[in-house]
């Protein structure tokens, strides 16, 4: 299988304070990964750095997509959190998602008839074509994960990061929103930020847990062991017919 | 003799107009859709120091706080991605920092002091010929950054992270975008003045977005918008021979209270008529 992305003991960070430690793996062809961790436990820089959007204080980041090096443009996905929108911004869907087809060299001249039917097209595939003129302060939660989930594939990364996409959102989304994700992942390697990897984890191929540390664990199943050894206090997932999951319990809380 | 004066008084202050309502239309859209006005307002008061300076050395004011309110502003988009101070108390600094910079040095400057009050409440009837040129070119420097750029510029105001994944120049529009709200301020601040500069920079687009959720549109309509009040203003200003700033921002408040009644009308008609 093809390696898309390799960490190279990547540490890295805000001003004097160490978010993550240490991280060591890489990301291949068709891989869907669950990082994992308690909040501010560094998942949000891990992909920072990933996404190159970040510089690592330590080791590197090194990519092995068409053109490779800088030349990273329409390979890799993002879909940010979304709490750190502002919702009375003024514009549309239909410019959300086409911003996910910007190049520096199409900022100066119009999009092309392919863009805008690849724009319609990527709509329609997420059931959002009728929200098209709509401003994105009037969407719901799981509207608005749609918006970016679009924006975020537009351009058919090869790779897909995802941040949360599971938060402000019911759970009939969040069913449908991992369907998606298992059916885009014939496509592309996916790289997928949660709090809560219970009922996905039926579709991830591999977990890492972030917890300042950073381990790679090759297998979607964990054990409650395997979690305090990766110092990761974290919920508890298993593996019965139905995938489910248990929650450990806390006791200061 | 005395109408010629008045004749070409008249002539600069309708251009000042003119030009601040499209300036100050454009580039408060990008002030209002970011939610800058805390900024704008620190450099707006920054620029007071330029002026101070300006004045203590002989050369224009007006200039001199163009070059200060640069610096400032690009120091501020520089740092601001640091963490190590908050990022509004570093603005409330330098916000006191240079009304205190521009006292000082006016007060040191020997012999004749300028009029305080014009820099504070502008004086549209006064602008000079020099003021008119940066405020036209200004004007046509927006109207050009605002054309040929408008996707980067909508891109990375909405979502800085995402253009950066997609190689956008998202520090560079930022510096530039950063620099022409410094000088839309000190520019406008010859119209207005200092207190009241930052109401021609947010209530047209206040009344613009009450219509419209589109950023183009928002453009637009602010310029329009402007050029209502701007122009109501002085031309009521003219007539009732009172301060013309104060009276060109009053009209735009006044302009947002009668837009808010006719949007609430537009709601709540229509629920009244079904």
């Amino acid at each position: 299988m093809q390696k898309l992305v390799e960490l190279k003991n990547v540490t890295a960070g805000y001003e004097n304070e160490i978010a993550i430690e240490n991280a060591d793996f890489s990301v291949y062809e068709h891989d869907f990964i669950g990082i994992i961790g308690p909040n501010g436990g560094g998942k949000t820089t891990l992909l920072k750095v990933m996404l190159g959007l970040q510089r690592p204080w330590k080791g590197s980041v090194e990519y092995y997509l068409d053109g490779g090096g800088q030349n990273l443009i329409g390979q890799m996905g993002y879909l940010p959190q979304i709490n750190k929108f502002d919702d009375k911004f003024p514009v549309s869907v239909y410019e959300v998602v086409r911003s996910g087809l910007a190049t520096p060299k199409k900022l100066f001249s119009r999009f092309s008839k392919e863009d805008n039917t690849r724009i319609l097209e990527t709509l329609q595939d997420l059931g959002i074509s009728h929200l098209k003129e709509k401003s994105i302060g009037e969407l719901s939660g799981g509207q608005k994960q749609r918006v970016f989930l679009a924006r975020a594939i537009v351009s058919e990364p090869k790779l897909l990061f995802l941040d949360e996409p599971n938060t402000y959102v019911d759970n009939k989304f969040e069913a449908e929103l991992y369907e998606m994700l298992h059916y885009l992942n014939q496509r592309m390697a996916i790289v997928l930020v949660s709090h809560d990897l219970g009922t996905i984890s039926a579709y991830i191929k591999s977990i890492v847990c972030v917890n300042k540390s950073v381990h790679y664990h090759d297998s979607n199943t964990i054990s409650e062991e395997q979690l305090s050894v990766y110092n990761c206090p974290i919920q508890l997932i298993t593996h019965g017919t139905i995938p489910h999951t248990v929650l450990k319990s806390h006791s200061h809380e | 003799m005395n109408n010629l004066l008045e004749f070409g008084y008249l002539t600069n202050s309708l251009l000042a107009a003119v030009f601040a309502a499209i300036s100050c239309g454009l580039i408060g859209t990008y002030i209002v859709s970011r939610r800058m006005v805390f900024v704008s307002g620190g450099l707006t008061h920054a620029s007071f120091g330029g002026i101070g300076i300006g004045h203590f050395f002989g050369i224009n004011p007006i200039i001199g706080a163009a070059v200060f309110s640069v610096i400032a502003a690009l120091g501020i988009e520089k740092f601001s991605n640091r963490r190590l101070v908050r990022q509004d108390s570093v603005i409330a600094m330098l916000w006191s920092l240079g009304m205190a910079l521009g006292i000082i040095f006016i007060y040191i400057t020997p012999g004749y002091s300028p009029n305080l009050m014009s820099y504070l409440f502008g004086s549209i009837l006064t602008v000079s010929s020099l003021d008119i040129w940066f405020l036209g070119i200004l004007s046509l420097v927006s109207i050009i950054v605002f054309s040929v750029m408008y996707k980067v510029i909508l891109y990375v105001s909405f979502d800085e992270d995402f253009a950066r994944t997609r190689n956008l120049p998202v520090q560079t529009v930022k510096y530039l975008m950063i620099s022409l709200v410094a000088l839309a301020i000190v520019f406008n601040i010859r119209v207005v003045g200092i207190i009241l500069v930052l109401s021609l920079l947010t209530v047209p687009q206040s009344i613009a977005n009450l219509f419209t959720n589109k950023y183009q549109n928002i453009l637009i309509f602010s310029v329009l918008t402007g050029l209502v009040g701007t122009l109501s203003g002085l031309a009521a200003a003219w007539f009732l021979n009172i301060p013309s700033g104060a009276t060109i921002v009053f009209v735009l408040i006044l302009m947002f209270f009668l837009a808010s009644g006719v949007k609430w009308l537009q709601n709540h008609g229509k629920k009244a008529l079904i």
